[in-house]
């Protein structure tokens, strides 16, 4: 590999990091957002005010993950900041 | 003639079935082909006709039918094609699981409505070719809900409609990042909350129609009417406007012309109170034959 390939791959791959470090934070916005989606439909499962009843048993059968999402979201509702910091990358 | 929709709601006693199924034999004896639909889960329509309706239509005379919408029978049916549709669409595992969460939604409240709404449809889909419709409604606060049902459904699906279509966009940037173009991908949910949607625009529009006709029965004492005041209150507050008063059980014209004033309605009707009880079809008859309807 010779010098201009080196600095041209070096280039590279900060960019593949920085591409990475940006989708996995996008990434989890969108999981949040998921979880905020399906515990506004599934709420009453956990004590939530919830829509109107038959939304939310229309909505069931096609929700599987995101049922499966909000409840492992709920066991790890006492470690919040664990969980921030293992998405910021913070030891 | 446009087919006419007629509901009849009121407080709990006023005389809701009896004046629907008056109001049907008035239409039916004039040729006009009467469905009267009983949508109070109590069911006196089967007493004041002494025939046993169900969910099939049942014939008392040439123009006019009588057909019941049983809720359980649509609850079952919601719940039991909602539990098979998570069984086909679930892992095995989750679809156990879920059995108990499902259990509790089969006792929760607000299915009621909506097995009258499921009812409702059914009735102006599957029994077409009458001329008018008549609902004898229950008691207020099922009522309420029932109209109040379409109106604030569509407001929560307009808002997890927002909500998907972020997720979504959220999507397509994380899919243009990994794979280097947007991937189109047809989303289930989305779709499912469009088709939620439209349902509920339409019964809602049917509400509206020009060709809904709500009436609202009282008699002529202070309970009923603050009730009924109540309850137009709460329809409006959806749009929803009262087509008709009607007086029930009136032994005085003086104290109608009273409630008039003070609903400020242009149309009111006066149902003058029977000293023979009306039961059978024959004496509803014979009601209408003795007392006029009086329309002040």
């Amino acid at each position: 590999m010779n010098m201009f390939e080196r600095i041209k791959k070096f280039f590279k791959d900060i960019d593949k990091i920085e591409r990475e470090n940006v989708l996995e934070m996008v990434e989890k916005e969108e999981e949040e957002l998921e979880n905020i989606f399906a515990v506004i439909i599934f709420g009453m499962f956990i004590g939530y005010p919830s829509p109107p009843i038959q939304i939310t048993l229309d909505m069931l059968p096609l929700m599987e993950d995101e049922l499966n999402l909000m409840l492992d979201k709920v066991s790890i509702a006492h470690d919040p900041l664990g969980e921030l910091f293992s998405i910021l990358d913070i030891d | 003639m446009q087919k006419q929709r007629h509901f009849f709601i009121g407080k709990g006693g006023v005389g809701k079935s009896t004046v629907s199924s008056l109001f049907s034999t008035e239409k039916a004896l004039k040729g006009k082909k009467t469905l009267l639909v009983s949508m109070d889960p109590a069911h006196n329509q089967s007493d004041i006709f002494k025939r046993k309706f169900s969910q099939k239509v049942t014939e008392i005379d040439d123009c006019l039918d009588v057909i019941e919408v049983d809720e359980k029978y649509w609850k079952e049916k919601y719940l039991n094609e909602t539990e098979e549709d998570i069984k086909s669409n679930y892992s095995y595992e989750s679809a156990f699981n879920l059995s108990k969460y499902f259990n509790v939604l089969r006792y929760s409240p607000g299915i009621e409505e909506h097995a009258l709404i499921l009812g409702y449809v059914d009735v102006l889909n599957n029994h077409k070719g009458y001329d008018y419709y008549i609902f004898d409604m229950p008691p207020t606060a099922l009522t309420i809900k029932f109209f109040l049902l379409p109106s604030v459904s569509m407001l929560w699906l307009e808002e997890l409609l927002n909500l998907r279509n972020k997720i979504l966009e959220k999507k397509e940037i994380i899919s243009k990042v990994k794979f280097g173009k947007k991937e189109i991908e047809r989303d289930k949910i989305k779709n499912k909350l469009n088709i939620l949607l439209e349902r509920y625009k339409k019964i809602n529009k049917n509400f509206k129609n020009e060709n809904t006709n709500i009436n609202m029965i009282l008699n002529c004492d202070m309970l009923s009417l603050r009730e009924s005041k109540r309850m137009e209150k709460k329809l409006n507050s959806v749009d929803l406007k009262l087509n008709r008063i009607i007086i029930n059980k009136v032994k005085k014209q003086d104290y109608a012309r009273e409630i008039k004033k003070e609903f400020k309605h242009d149309k009111v009707s006066i149902y003058k109170y029977s000293d023979i009880q009306l039961i059978g079809y024959n004496k509803l008859k014979r009601y209408l034959e003795k007392y006029e309807v009086v329309r002040i």
